[in-house]
């Protein structure tokens, strides 16, 4: 990334950060999700349990949508009860301006933050070979730097090598505008924050990489759609049992 | 290079992409043919380091496109490593993984 892209993202994301922490002080929140024991809470706290359950016996990736990775910090507001969780994950933010502006929001909030180098860039394989050596738990916008709305296999190869339980994850405010040249919604004040959760699925080193891929895709668009309050189109197509994982 | 090693990348190689044995030969680029992203050209070289009792720095990992890109560079392994006679005749020798 050019030094006046850093930039622009650095500014923009200092703003959006302080917007953000502002907006996550007010406002409801509703998760809703297919898990009966998550869905209608009115806090992320269930689901913290469930991830640091989940993390204690072995790894987790929450993927979302780029869409949503602005939104998505709202979570870390101490009031919304996914605090207890976040603090054993990381999240993960690429060197493109996107990134920047994800890497400034999660300082501002005091959220644990890991840089990877964009598609391309040879490094980004060191940075792939260290993290897999000693892999932590962390929160992923799957289609970052890539086509968005699709997720790519190496996240999933991840998964499998890892033997990951994945949560895919969305997150809608109600009310918000988008910045043009950004793919990320950013929320507005008094919005209503709505969080969508599909089941688990747990991946293993045995696993089809073309079927879990489609699978985490069904189940992103599915939290996508339960986040946004389109439930008679999520539930027609939930997803039903586990993957071939 | 030893063509039991060879025929054991091959293994390594279809195992980690998913694809049939037959599919990887040499003279494609497993990025562009096999669909090989950055996680799975991780995941050989950590077979490959695991098999042979090497280990890659990770600065090379960018040049692991294709099977004869693979042998070249466990080749320059071996012979940085010094040793005088083929690595991997000796290991391959040997039953089981090298040590």
């Amino acid at each position: 990334m050019s030094r006046v892209g850093r930039r622009y993202g650095g500014v923009l994301g200092r703003i959006t950060g302080a917007l953000l922490q502002r907006i996550s002080r007010t406002g409801s929140l509703r998760v809703a999700s297919d898990e009966p024991e998550l869905d209608g809470q009115g806090s992320c706290a269930v689901l913290a349990e469930r991830l640091l359950r989940d993390v204690d016996r072995g790894h987790v990736i929450v993927p979302f949508w780029s869409t949503d990775q602005l939104t998505i910090a709202l979570l870390a507001a101490e009031r919304h009860g996914l605090r207890p969780a976040l603090s054993r994950f990381e999240i993960v933010a690429d060197d493109s301006i996107g990134g920047e502006i994800m890497w400034r929001i999660g300082e501002k909030f005091g959220l644990r933050m890991r840089r990877i180098h964009v598609r391309g860039n040879p490094s980004r394989l060191e940075d792939l070979a260290d993290w897999l050596r000693r892999p932590t738990p962390f929160f992923i916008a799957v289609d970052g730097g890539s086509v968005y709305g699709t997720v790519p296999t190496g996240i999933v190869r991840m998964a499998a090598r890892l033997g990951s339980t994945m949560w895919p994850l969305a997150v809608h405010a109600s009310r918000g505008v988008r910045i043009p040249g950004l793919i990320a919604d950013i929320p507005l004040p008094r919005a209503t924050i709505r969080v969508g959760v599909s089941r688990p699925l747990h991946v293993t080193r045995a696993a089809s990489i073309a079927e879990v891929t489609a699978d985490v895709k069904r189940r992103l668009d599915f939290a996508s759609r339960l986040a946004r309050d389109e439930s008679a189109d999520a539930s027609a197509e939930s997803t039903d049992g586990e993957p071939n994982a | 290079m030893n063509t039991d090693v060879e025929a054991r990348l091959l293994e390594i190689i279809a195992t980690e992409l998913q694809v049939p044995l037959a599919n990887v030969v040499r003279g494609i680029s497993l990025r562009k043919k096999l669909g090989m992203d950055s996680v799975a050209a991780v995941n050989i070289v950590f077979a490959v380091e695991e098999e042979f009792g090497i280990r890659v720095p990770e600065t090379e990992l960018e040049h692991v496109d294709s099977v004869e890109a693979i042998l070249a560079l466990l080749d320059r392994l071996a012979s940085d490593a010094g040793q005088k006679s083929h690595p991997f005749e000796t290991e391959i020798s040997r039953s089981g993984r090298p040590g």
